[in-house]
């Protein structure tokens, strides 16, 4: 895989490749080119899920046109897929280079996120981060109701599930709008902020996991907005990052096909 | 003393082409109807965001109701278009937390003030069934909002001194 990445270098075919360097013994994003091609000897290939798509796109803002390869996955993937249908980076632009393709026998050698096993009072009160959306639909819905806002009212505001997020993008969040969500106060205003969010990853969630993992006070947002995603494929027949077509809430369609929901 | 019964708050966008002209052809028409609808008049039922729904729940709304014209009928074409997706996906959310069945929409013409009537009807009822927002409820226990039987108060005290 070095090899190969050198010599699309070398030959100009990328201009450079975005990948992860190590670092006092962390992987850190770093930007392998043709100037520093003895680098890539230090490439790290298994390192932690962390969205470089964010990166691709910042560069390819400030330089369009550049030919760019990123370390990922099918994920990443996905992701360009999302950014590109929001104009964020030019699909053509950008080659994603999945280690898997190059040495299948290492696959799965690379880091993966673990789900913690929930302590007692979180399994009496809020809810199991391994369970499915199936399990949650179960409940009944006051228990359902509870345990979403235990698990919502742990929030400390601190905004990593957006800043980590390779699909939020806008220059003008929501969460921070002041008519809507109060920002600088804490305790978070339950559950619009993350009611918020979850509507605003309709249509656009490609369900990499990496809100919940970065989620200091352990919320199920990867459940959370993996019901988004099955709502917008049962109502909207739309997967994220895989369709290419806009997403539908951001289209008006060419007719109405859902029904109204009866009062009883 | 008699417990006062529960008066629900509803927050209702009405489309000021449609459904705001079905609220007034009730009110002229002398039509009785129950006080907990709080209306809003807005341009278009396109115009209600998501946000506007979850904002009116966060402080403390017991149900929303949105109305608009009839699909066709939009006063812009294909306002509606929207309203719809944006409705059925935001019931099914809150559903899924929890909260469904408080958000309702519903096509009400300028000419059917009877509808109208019926709609606020059953929703007020509706609502009154399913009591006041879980919300209010927990939001009483914040900011730890106990859940299940909050630790002894006044054992914790004693501890202290």
């Amino acid at each position: 895989m070095r090899e190969q990445i050198r010599s699309w270098l070398e030959s100009g075919e990328m201009d450079a490749f975005l990948g992860f360097k190590e670092v006092e013994g962390h992987p850190i994003p770093h930007l392998f080119s043709k100037a520093n091609l003895a680098e890539l000897e230090g490439l790290i290939v298994n390192a932690p899920r962390y969205p470089l798509e964010t990166l691709v796109a910042e560069m390819l803002q400030s330089q369009p046109g550049m030919k760019l390869g990123v370390l990922g996955d099918e994920t990443t993937r996905r992701a360009l897929n999302v950014l590109s249908i929001w104009n964020q980076v030019s699909p053509e632009s950008v080659r994603v280079i999945d280690p898997d393709q190059f040495a299948p026998e290492e696959k799965g050698a690379r880091k993966v996120f673990r789900v913690s096993e929930p302590g007692p009072v979180k399994l009496e009160r809020g809810i199991d981060n391994r369970l499915g959306v199936d399990a949650i639909q179960a409940l009944d819905g006051d228990d359902r109701v509870r345990r979403w806002m235990y698990e919502f009212q742990k929030c400390i505001k601190c905004y990593g599930c957006r800043n980590i997020c390779p699909v939020c993008f806008c220059k003008e969040c929501s969460l921070e709008h002041q008519d809507l969500i109060s920002t600088g106060t804490v305790l978070t205003e339950v559950p619009i902020f993350h009611l918020v969010r979850a509507v605003h990853m309709a249509g656009r969630c490609i369900d990499c996991g990496m809100c919940e993992q970065a989620c200091p006070a352990d919320i199920p947002l990867r459940l959370l907005y993996r019901k988004v995603n099955s709502i917008v494929m049962e109502l909207f027949d739309y997967e994220n990052g895989l369709s290419s077509d806009q997403p539908p809430l951001s289209v008006l369609g060419e007719k109405v096909v859902l029904e109204l929901k009866p009062i009883h | 003393m008699k417990a006062e019964p529960f008066e629900p708050k509803i927050l209702a966008f009405f489309c000021n082409w449609c459904t705001y002209g079905a609220a007034d052809l009730a009110g002229v028409s002398r039509l009785q109807y129950p006080p907990n609808v709080r209306p809003i008049r807005v341009m278009c039922s396109a115009t209600v965001s998501p946000h506007h729904v979850l904002r009116a729940f966060q402080s403390g709304a017991d149900g929303v109701l949105v109305g608009g014209c009839h699909v066709g009928d939009c006063h812009y074409i294909y306002g509606n278009y929207m309203t719809i997706k944006r409705i059925r996906f935001l019931q099914e959310l809150l559903e899924f937390v929890g909260l469904g069945e408080r958000l309702h929409l519903e096509w009400i013409s300028s000419a059917e003030a009877q509808k109208f009537v019926q709609v606020v009807t059953e929703f007020t009822l509706k609502i009154k069934e399913l009591g006041p927002s879980p919300l209010t409820v927990l939001s009483k226990g914040l900011p730890a909002m106990a859940l299940s039987s909050p630790p002894p108060r006044e054992n914790a005290r004693a501890a202290v001194g």
